[in-house]
């Protein structure tokens, strides 16, 4: 059996997880991402912390017992440094915001396809893709912000009235179980679309460049293979944060108050596994976008292709472990022009192919 | 007669010994219920001179909120001088837009959150229907509201009453009042959640006269009360369903037939009356045995919060057992201990013999700050506050101040002295270092001794009233000595129970007590004053002495050491520095803090390795302990862990947020 046919499993987790491992560079990059944002808060801070503590004996009582109160005056005696620090804090956020759509668009043209996963090339890809992303991002906001937010607003005024009978535990239980709910609809609206930014990929390597083909089509998707796409994808997010919360634990529980370098070891391997888990649903969804039932494409006119140029089956995987969509063809495997002109009068269909809507229905 | 006399006869001699020894047992045990009731007092007498007498009689409607009441005041003139007019607090009527209450609320915050705008289901209210005097008639027309401290003549949470003939000194006045209150959503220790109803201020309370005057201020968003010690006899008719916990002692109990029951309480040398109503409560109670006698600790536990109820008076029982050891006992027969509804304003609330404490369901032991702090501190106030009953709306430090400081002192002795607030494994912290920092969150807009409703705002009047008086008296603690301070608040508290003293009472009696001349100044500026304390280690380095010579090696001698300290704040207070050099060797030296700086120089064969003033740790008040000290060899330990939190926690906020790009 070749891996094209293993691919052909029915299993996304699996794939996803193999085109994380195949691309090992993509966790790479996005956690050197991740720990230049924390450095770029953490070294500030240390600059305005280290001379009040690095020679005063009442710094005792913050490296080992972490006194709470301590900490807090010295964030008073930090005065407006401090508040700098946290705007500073939360703007780098937003920055690493940006940047995250950047490293997402890279993800998935990386696992679409096939190329190495330099980090210029992750980059470029990003940039190429972030006008994209960004739309679907506006598009995402607006959606899942009036359908989540609407549950909210309920879930408010749910609690609301609950509060006045339920107390106690069985509030907390109810106030839970709805958060949990209203969390599930969320997971659902980012599992679509990163169903929806993994088509955009596919699409524009087809030479779409359309935010609105992927929308829909990856809904049709997700509708189509709904519970095995939707629990793996919590699967995979509950593995990220157990492996964050694990590492926590052991922070809390197993290192030594004064061993910072451990505990910053052990605080890492909490971000990455979040990060490992967040990569490995993108793979998910490029698996998932790629086994979908072919995209049929209406050609404006007949072409049979010769033997030469015989388009590869739906979802085989090439040299690098890409995968591909059914009707995409690498730029490789593309003949030199003149070898694929048939007969003269015959058309060639060249990319992009015009998609429509209907033809998307499977 | 003659049947008598045959009957008698007819009965066997020891059935009638029986009937007279308890015919005696009876007769001693009304002849004590009828001089203390609700007090382990001696012989059963008075423990305060009892100005006035309630009788309270109300029906709560628990579906409306509402409270429909008749009351009877005696009101004994020990004033020496005619009275004709008298002011009754209304506080009931704070609740209500237009109130000074509302307003500042909204202004500058209350200590339980500020008011943005005003729902309809918190207005609440008292209506005064009727008032009459036996002796005077009615007087219902002569009522009037006032406004003493704001002129704010919408206010209507005082109102007076001028009597057509002055109540001669010594006389009684009988009042006979009707009226009905409205209870709000939670706001400020009052109203209902859910079905749970706190009856605090509910009725009209006649005010003080003090020092020549009456003492009747408005209720502000950060005051809270004053008024006489005497009793209170009242019936509540509530619902079959509800348990009602209150002020004094249970005296009787009687079952209406319509689905209602009368409960009668009893308090003696109080000076309030609160009692709170749930359907939920499941009654838990214990005996703590104080050195005047039995105390019940009557534990109304809401049935969510069943498992935390032997913790909440685990919590009591300490703190009793603390106070009766170190500052006096406990004279009342029963504490009621309230659970009230989570999320609502009624928690942490003193009145005198019930207090309502407040907890989650949740709350781990490793968190002594929410349940055992609150159940302490309300606790204490029964003696600064409940017996010790001095004026909170003019000196709120002495109530809430001592109170906050005590709380310190005994949640140290019962949970430890540094994980008294918190106790988790990697983060700890004091209830004392918790006053500390609350009190240099806002250090220096008001002194202690301001009015509550003056302070500059509710954020300045928490810290100063509750964190800064605590901190001021353990750095007094630390100057006169623990014993000493203790001593000085057991003398405190025997002198002033059942009185309303005054601040300079409080402080000559640490004075007269600790037998020191030179506090005043202390007082001067940490009482009546806004100076701060900032100590600071600002220069500290060894060189060799022939400092001119070419270095060789690093063990070069003889080394001159120089360290500075400044005074960087204008509190002046005497301190010790404490210089450490490599030989092991350390040298103290004690500055009284006059001059802006001092600067020591030693010659050693050893080099400085650390200085630090107030090496014991004594004076609490110093603004920055950062600065308290200089180590010569860097230790990058606590800046680096801190650090690496601020690396970690922001990794995973942007993580959390990039989550949804």
């Amino acid at each position: 059996m070749n891996r094209l046919l293993a691919y052909r499993s029915d299993l996304p987790l699996s794939t996803g997880l193999r085109l994380l491992i195949a691309n090992k560079r993509l966790l790479l990059w996005t956690y050197l991402a991740s720990v230049l944002l924390g450095l770029r808060a953490a070294l500030p801070f240390h600059s305005r912390v280290s001379p009040i503590l690095d020679h005063s004996l009442a710094a005792q009582d913050l490296a080992g017992r972490f006194d709470v109160s301590s900490y807090a005056l010295l964030t008073m005696h930090l005065g407006r440094q401090g508040t700098t620090l946290y705007t500073q804090a939360f703007a780098d956020i937003v920055v690493y915001c940006v940047f995250a759509i950047l490293l997402a668009a890279g993800t998935y043209f990386v696992f679409g396809s096939g190329e190495v996963p330099r980090l210029g090339l992750v980059l470029r890809a990003g940039v190429d893709y972030f006008w994209r992303f960004f739309r679907l991002l506006l598009f995402a906001g607006i959606i899942a912000g009036m359908i989540v937010g609407g549950l909210t607003a309920v879930r408010t005024l749910v609690l609301k009235h609950a509060d006045e009978v339920y107390v106690g535990r069985t509030y907390f239980y109810l106030a839970l179980i709805s958060l949990v709910a209203v969390a599930l609809v969320a997971f659902f609206f980012r599992l679509w679309f990163d169903l929806a930014e993994a088509m955009t990929i596919q699409l524009g390597l087809d030479g779409d460049r359309r935010v609105r083909r992927s929308l829909f089509p990856s809904l049709r998707i997700l509708k189509q293979r709904f519970a095995s796409t939707y629990l793996s994808y919590l699967l995979i997010g509950a593995l990220g944060w157990a492996g964050l919360l694990l590492c926590g634990w052991l922070w809390v529980v197993a290192v030594p108050a004064r061993a910072v370098p451990l505990a910053w070891i052990v605080g890492q391997l909490g971000v990455l596994s979040i990060l490992t888990a967040r990569i490995w649903q993108r793979g998910l969804a490029t698996a998932v976008v790629a086994f979908a039932e072919p995209v049929p494409v209406v050609h404006r006119a007949i072409f049979t292709p010769p033997p030469a140029f015989q388009t590869p089956e739906a979802g085989e995987e090439n040299s690098s472990g890409i995968l591909r969509m059914p009707n995409e063809i690498s730029s490789s495997e593309v003949p030199p022009l003149s070898e694929a002109i048939g007969e003269p009068g015959t058309a060639i269909d060249s990319a992009p192919h015009p998609i429509d809507d209907t033809d998307l229905q499977t | 007669m003659l049947q008598v006399r045959r009957l008698f006869a007819a009965l066997h001699p020891a059935v009638l010994c029986l009937f007279l020894g308890l015919l005696c047992i009876s007769t001693v045990w009304h002849a004590n219920a009828q001089t203390a009731v609700a007090t382990n007092a001696p012989a059963g007498q008075p423990l305060s001179q009892r100005v006035v007498a309630y009788t309270l009689e109300a029906k709560v409607n628990t579906d409306k909120k509402t409270v429909d009441a008749t009351e009877i005041l005696d009101y004994k003139n020990l004033t020496g001088q005619p009275l004709d007019t008298f002011p009754f607090h209304l506080y009931l009527n704070a609740f209500r837009p237009q109130s000074s209450f509302a307003y500042e609320t909204h202004l500058g915050g209350g200590i339980r959150g500020a008011a943005h705008d005003y729902p309809k289901e918190e207005i609440g209210g008292i209506t005064v229907s009727q008032l009459s005097a036996d002796g005077y008639g009615d007087l219902t027309q002569a009522m009037q509201f006032t406004a003493p401290d704001d002129g704010n003549m919408a206010d209507h949470t005082v109102m007076q009453v001028h009597l057509p003939k002055p109540l001669a000194p010594g006389a009684t006045i009988r009042f006979h009042l009707t009226f009905h209150d409205k209870f709000p959503l939670s706001v400020a220790r009052n109203g209902y959640k859910r079905d749970f109803i706190m009856g605090g201020q509910w009725f009209p309370k006649v005010g003080v006269f003090w020092h020549g005057t009456w003492n009747c201020h408005q209720y502000h968003a950060t005051t809270e009360f004053f008024a006489d010690f005497g009793t209170f006899d009242v019936k509540l008719t509530v619902p079959n369903r509800y348990t009602v916990g209150a002020s004094g002692v249970p005296v009787g109990e009687q079952n209406n037939g319509n689905g209602t029951k009368t409960l009668h309480f009893y308090g003696e040398d109080i000076h309030d009356f609160a009692w709170a109503a749930s359907p939920h409560f499941l009654v838990m109670d214990e005996t703590f045995q104080s050195s005047m006698g039995p105390v019940k600790l009557h534990g109304l536990i809401l049935q969510a919060h069943a498992h935390l109820g032997r913790r909440y008076l685990r919590a009591l029982k300490g703190s009793m057992q603390k106070f009766n050891d170190w500052y006096g006992a406990y004279p009342y027969k029963q504490i009621t201990l309230i659970d009230p509804e989570p999320d609502s304003q009624m928690y942490g609330m003193e009145y005198p013999t019930l207090i309502t404490a407040g907890t989650s369901w949740w709350a781990p032991e490793s968190l002594p700050l929410g349940l055992e702090t609150t159940t302490e501190h309300e606790f204490g106030h029964q003696y600064w506050y409940g017996m010790v009953a001095t004026n909170e709306f003019e000196e709120a430090w002495l109530d809430e101040g001592i109170n906050s400081y005590t709380e310190a002192k005994v949640m140290a002795a019962l949970y430890g002295k540094a994980t008294s607030a918190i106790d988790l494994r990697h983060a700890t912290m004091s209830d004392l270092e918790l006053q500390r920092a609350g009190y240099l969150s806002d250090p220096d807009y008001d002194p202690m001794t301001r009015w509550a409703w003056k302070f500059y705002s509710a954020s300045s009047y928490g810290a100063i009233t509750y964190g800064k008086t605590a901190t001021v008296l353990t750095t007094l603690e630390a100057a006169v000595g623990e014993p000493t301070m203790q001593k000085a608040l057991r003398v405190y508290f025997d002198r002033y129970r059942f009185k309303h003293p005054t601040g300079t009472d409080f402080l000559n009696t640490i004075n007269e007590v600790s037998g020191r001349k030179d506090l005043q100044p202390y007082f001067q500026a940490a009482v009546y004053g806004t100076k701060i304390l900032d100590y600071a280690v600002v220069d500290a380095a060894s060189e060799p002495v022939e400092w001119w010579k070419p270095q060789h090696g690093s063990s070069r001698g003889p080394w001159r050491t120089v360290v500075a300290v400044h005074r960087k704040g204008d509190f002046v207070f005497p301190v010790t520095l404490e210089v450490r050099f490599s030989d092991g060797s350390k040298t103290r030296e004690h500055w009284n803090g006059a001059d802006r700086w001092i600067r020591y120089t030693y010659v050693k064969n050893a080099k400085l390795v650390a200085a630090e003033v107030d090496p014991d740790h004594q004076i609490l008040l110093d603004k920055n302990f950062f600065n308290n000290s200089y180590v010569v060899a860097r230790n990058g330990t606590a800046s680096w862990k801190l650090t690496n939190y601020w690396m970690f926690f922001e990794q995973c906020a942007a993580q959390f947020v990039s989550w949804f790009v």
